[in-house]
């Protein structure tokens, strides 16, 4: 019980870390290409045992949190979705050679840097390319959405490990 | 009837994803008509208005100066349209009878809570609501110019669809020749810029005119600023101009606005109504 309560902790902290602290950075000429959104780093530091079902409702449901906060109807939850789905299959990637425990968790001390930039790196890559493909929804502007989601999920992925050396606590 | 229990069981993450994904859509394409604008889950909603009034009541302090020398300089220019300020040029004895205007539209002051001005759709959150007045459908000017107008509202704060919104679309003319033209952001216009078509190509357009509102939409008053012409494009075969102009209200610093309430607004509606049942 302890460990849900811990979660849900972590869950409502994110978003408030998202809409006080990280809406508010401004980065000059490059606000238009550098969006930011860190709330994926929540669901790629859940355990692995974690039912994807269950997550699935929760990326649903803080999706559409953040979503009312930023008038983006639907785009963050469903960004949110794809990042819970594909978790598993990078999770793999990274897995060391006798597997990970299911109450393992994915975050940048448990995994060391470099693993940790390779699977937050390509799931913040997934998660800002589905949030800007919805946001402009035309082909025709495909290099400055990928320049975009490019810029935007470096920018989500530095925030995430300086915020996760932040909250480290030792116990 | 066993297997097909089974089947679903074996890949029913993958279903539950794919159904979610099409909720999300569906709410993705839904909010992207302005009409049906979803009135709970959007910045006007009561408890995200609290959470955004209070990070605006930390941020405020810091653009005080930016915020006077707006409201200065807007007073500046309603200061130069007083007759008091003006030369008389013909008679001296004029005769001014008020029964022949009568008020048609009214002004209230509002804050702006939040606002965005580089993301792909933006939005304005203003700090009054229905207690105030404000309803979806009015009008919203700054200080300088044109900012867009109210599409939902709770009721303490209201959400209001700028000009710079793909969705945003408004009928302006061409100060000088007084053509019509429709005013819209295009994909490759920037904060600070937007796009008019539908002026023809024999109109004498300049660069440095300036565009108004026409008063015939019955949000804004007629003769409110829109914004500079930039650059002229003639599109070939189509005899009309592409218009890129400079918008005269300032998106990167929008503190306080006006919002426009048209006393005339439900005959008109009234008026426009009856005329499409005729099409």
């Amino acid at each position: 019980m302890s460990s849900y309560l811990k979660h849900i902790i972590q869950g409502i902290a994110i978003l408030l870390v998202q809409i006080l602290i990280i809406d508010q950075i401004s980065f000059g000429q490059l606000n238009a290409y550098i969006n930011p959104i860190i709330i994926g780093l929540f669901f790629m530091s859940l355990p692995i045992g974690f039912s994807i079902r269950r997550m699935l409702f929760i990326a649903f449901l803080m999706g559409g949190i953040l979503d009312a906060y930023h008038d983006t109807l639907g785009m963050n939850i469903s960004a949110s979705l794809s990042l819970v789905f594909f978790r598993p299959f990078f999770l793999r990637i990274i897995e060391s050679r006798e597997g990970f425990h299911t109450s393992f968790s994915p975050t940048v001390i448990s995994l060391g840097l470099p693993k940790f930039m390779l699977y937050a790196g390509i799931l913040f890559f997934i998660y800002h390319l589905n949030f800007f493909l919805l946001e402009s929804f035309s082909a025709l502007s495909f290099v400055s959405i990928l320049l975009k989601t490019v810029l935007s999920s470096i920018v989500a992925l530095v925030l995430s490990v300086l915020l996760q050396y932040l909250t480290y606590n030792k116990q | 009837m066993r297997n097909i229990i089974l089947f679903f069981q074996k890949y029913s993450v993958i279903f539950l994803f794919i159904g979610l994904q099409a909720v999300s859509m569906m709410l993705v394409f839904s909010g992207r008509n302005p009409y049906h604008h979803s009135k709970f889950a959007n910045s006007s909603n009561a408890f995200i208005g609290e959470v955004y009034q209070s990070i605006n009541a930390v941020n405020e302090y810091f653009h005080l100066t930016e915020e006077i020398e707006q409201l200065r300089l807007q007073n500046v220019a309603l200061k130069e349209k007083l007759s008091g300020s003006q030369l008389v040029v013909g008679n001296y004895f004029t005769r001014i009878n008020d029964t022949v205007y009568a008020q048609q539209y009214e002004f209230t002051p509002a804050r702006v809570i939040h606002a965005t001005k580089d993301k792909g759709q933006n939005y304005l959150t203003l700090n009054l609501g229905e207690v105030n007045g404000v309803e979806k459908d009015m009008g919203v000017i700054g200080t300088k110019g044109v900012v867009g107008y109210i599409v939902a509202s709770s009721k303490h704060f209201s959400t209001v669809l700028p000009i710079i919104h793909p969705q945003f679309v408004l009928g302006v003319r061409h100060k000088r020749t007084k053509t019509f033209g429709l005013l819209k952001w295009e994909i490759e216009d920037s904060w600070s810029t937007a796009t008019i078509s539908g002026i023809p190509d024999f109109i004498d357009v300049e660069i440095g005119d300036t565009i108004e509102t026409t008063g015939g939409d019955g949000f804004f008053p007629e003769g409110e600023l829109v914004g500079v012409i930039k650059s002229t494009d003639e599109i070939k075969g189509k005899g009309e101009l592409k218009i890129m102009i400079d918008l005269m209200e300032d998106f990167s610093g929008e503190y306080n606005v006006f919002v426009v309430r048209n006393l005339a607004k439900s005959e008109l509606d009234k008026l426009k109504d009856s005329t499409q049942v005729n099409e």
